[in-house]
């Protein structure tokens, strides 16, 4: 779905590089998690992604096609993202936001037809929120608010869906059920994720593919099963990590430990470097 | 269902407060005769001559009324516009600074007047207000536009340095006017008196395209108003977006400004009030905040003009009369929203 070739990228020509040099491919069909300590570039790679940044070097394919050469609008029918913050200062009720994700389908002077509102229907029910749909999106908590973003981004019926820490303010409940939501779409309609994931453990769970990242690098990429070992763990996020399998015996779960010696200097792989 | 009632209610209020308005005044004039005098214009009859009615209503107090709800109407809907494309709900038609333009450049016709340094004939206190306008406002967006394009956080800080530089400047013409700081003082507080027939014309003619292209981008204007980044990955350009809007919007506060002074509030508190009632839905914000703005600062206008016993400067009432209702508005929906707009 997605070709990375030599990207870099940096948001100002006085700043150091935030990507350096990344090749990466992205399959359709596949479940992405993007791992990496904070400030690696996680987000940036995702703006990149969805086409809100231009590459400063190197290039993006999308779907055979030069990312660029996607108008924002065209582009909008096949990417959807779930930004990392979703907090909305004026009170539009759950039912607008969600169909401002039929958006980039709804002509301007036209409303939302029968169709639209039946994807609306489809979508709020899947996310459990159709019981919120009058309710002001000012007055959920952050679990519900988290599922309205879904919901939102689920409604542009993409064929890719970017999601940026999308469940980590949320509980396990809702991370679970946030993440099974998504697993199904890609299994059933082969939607393709990508999502950046802070929880290790909550990325072995669902993901299909990896991809590590440390200081705008690329560390390792694949399928899950060959990365998700405590060695490139240790090495990405600068803690000692063990994989053990988990306590259902259908997955593995990852342990860690701050190393021995003098843990705060050494950090994860970006403080060595820089 | 209920917002469709309310734009019918609002606008027919609008134009009973017309009629009632031009009712008012120094001399009475009962509501069959200003009835008979419109329905005579409308047809295009020339007035009798002779009729004091007739052209107290027709030349005086009609150009006010109108000027007054166009004014109102503008400030209502930029100030709904640059809440919603600001994300800011601190955010009014001023916030470019075209308030602090308009008065320096008024202040400046004013001082240059005052120390009998002769302009052309054109260089009227208008003029020289909508040009102080649009030069702030230019100054503001090159100010602003950086690599991000037209950051809200960058546009409003501008904004406020370069009203900052303009307030002091002000000052400065205050002092250099001396004695004559009044007239000054008078143009800053916004007043309506001595509007012609061919302002009335001008307003309406910039008013209806700027209404016609914020209605045509209300549903852009609500994918913004819940972030910048949802709405670039539903396909909107937002710097293009408040490039366009903001510039309208500005340059229609600009003639307003140019026309009636520097009128606070309005802008502020119609977007507000309007949520309050009707929900953050902008397309039903634009249609009603026009004739709620316009009301409203009808209202402010005939009290100075009708009731008081002398002229009060209309910017001073528009925040006494709509102030303590939108506290009153502001403290009963923070209670029900937990702080929501």
């Amino acid at each position: 779905m997605w070709q990375i070739e030599d990207l870099w990228f940096r948001y100002n020509s006085d700043l150091p590089w935030t990507i350096r040099g990344l090749s990466l491919h992205i399959n359709s069909r596949t479940f992405t998690g993007i791992l990496g300590p904070n400030g690696c570039g996680k987000t940036t790679l995702l703006d990149l992604l969805a086409g809100l940044l231009k590459p400063s070097k190197g290039k993006i394919v999308f779907d055979s096609r030069q990312l660029e050469s996607f108008s924002a609008r065209e582009l909008s029918r096949y990417v959807a993202m779930v930004p990392q913050d979703f907090s909305i200062r004026f009170a539009f009720t759950v039912q607008q936001v969600v169909e401002m994700g039929r958006f980039p389908f709804i002509s301007r002077l036209g409303g939302p037809s029968r169709e639209d509102r039946k994807i609306i229907g489809q979508v709020m029910e899947e996310l459990g929120i159709t019981h919120l749909a009058s309710r002001p999106v000012t007055m959920l908590s952050g679990g519900e608010l988290q599922r309205v973003a879904v919901a939102r981004a689920l409604a542009q019926t993409p064929r890719a869906l970017i999601l940026d820490e999308a469940t980590s303010n949320l509980d396990i409940f809702h991370s679970l059920s946030i993440m099974s939501v998504l697993k199904r779409r890609m299994e059933e309609d082969g939607l393709t994720i990508v999502a950046a994931i802070h929880d290790v453990n909550l990325a072995a769970d669902f993901c299909t593919d990896t991809v590590f990242i440390s200081n705008g690098r690329l560390e390792a990429a694949g399928a899950k099963s060959e990365l998700m070992n405590g060695r490139i763990v240790s090495r990405v996020y600068g803690v000692n990590a063990e994989a053990c399998p988990d306590a259902f015996g259908d997955g593995i779960q990852i342990s860690f430990r701050l190393p021995k010696e003098d843990p705060a200097a050494k950090g994860p792989t970006e403080g060595i470097e820089g | 269902m209920k917002n469709a009632i309310l734009v019918f209610s609002l606008y027919g209020s609008l134009l009973l407060a017309i009629i009632f308005a031009a009712q008012l005044g120094y001399v009475h004039i009962q509501f069959r005769e200003v009835w008979s005098i419109f329905l005579s214009a409308v047809s295009g009859q020339s007035p009798v001559p002779g009729n004091t009615a007739a052209a107290i209503v027709m030349d005086i107090r009609i150009p006010r009324i109108l000027a007054a709800v166009l004014v109102g109407g503008a400030l209502g809907v930029s100030g709904t516009v640059f809440q919603a494309l600001l994300l800011n709900p601190l955010a009014d038609p001023y916030t470019l600074g075209v308030s602090s333009g308009a008065a320096f450049g008024a202040s400046l016709a004013i001082v240059l007047a005052v120390l009998g340094i002769a302009v052309p004939r054109f260089v009227s206190i208008s003029v020289m207000a909508f040009l102080g306008a649009i030069g702030s406002l230019f100054t503001v967006m090159a100010l602003a536009s950086g690599r991000q394009g037209l950051s809200s956080t960058n546009l409003i800080l501008s904004g406020v340095i370069v009203s900052a530089i303009l307030s002091a400047a002000i000052g400065f013409m205050k002092f250099l006017a001396d004695e004559q700081v009044g007239a000054i003082i008078f143009w800053l507080m916004g007043s309506l008196s001595a509007i012609s027939w061919e302002q009335v014309g001008l307003m309406a003619a910039v008013s209806l395209p700027c209404i016609i292209v914020v209605q045509l981008y209300c549903r852009e204007l609500n994918v913004v108003a819940t972030g910048e980044k949802m709405a670039r990955t539903l396909g909107i350009d937002t710097a293009r977006l408040r490039l366009l809007l903001l510039t309208i919007c500005s340059f229609w506060t600009a003639i307003a400004v140019s026309i009636s002074g520097i009128i606070g509030f309005v802008g502020l508190i119609i977007p507000h009030l309007l949520r309050h009632g009707v929900g953050p839905d902008n397309r039903w914000l634009a249609v009603l905040s026009f004739p709620a703005g316009g009301l409203l600062l009808l209202a402010a206008d005939t009290v100075t003009r009708a009731v008081l016993p002398s002229e009060v400067p209309i910017g001073v009432l528009t925040a006494l009369i709509g102030g303590p209702f939108f506290c009153f508005i502001f403290r009963k929906h923070q209670d029900r929203m937990h702080g929501g707009l």
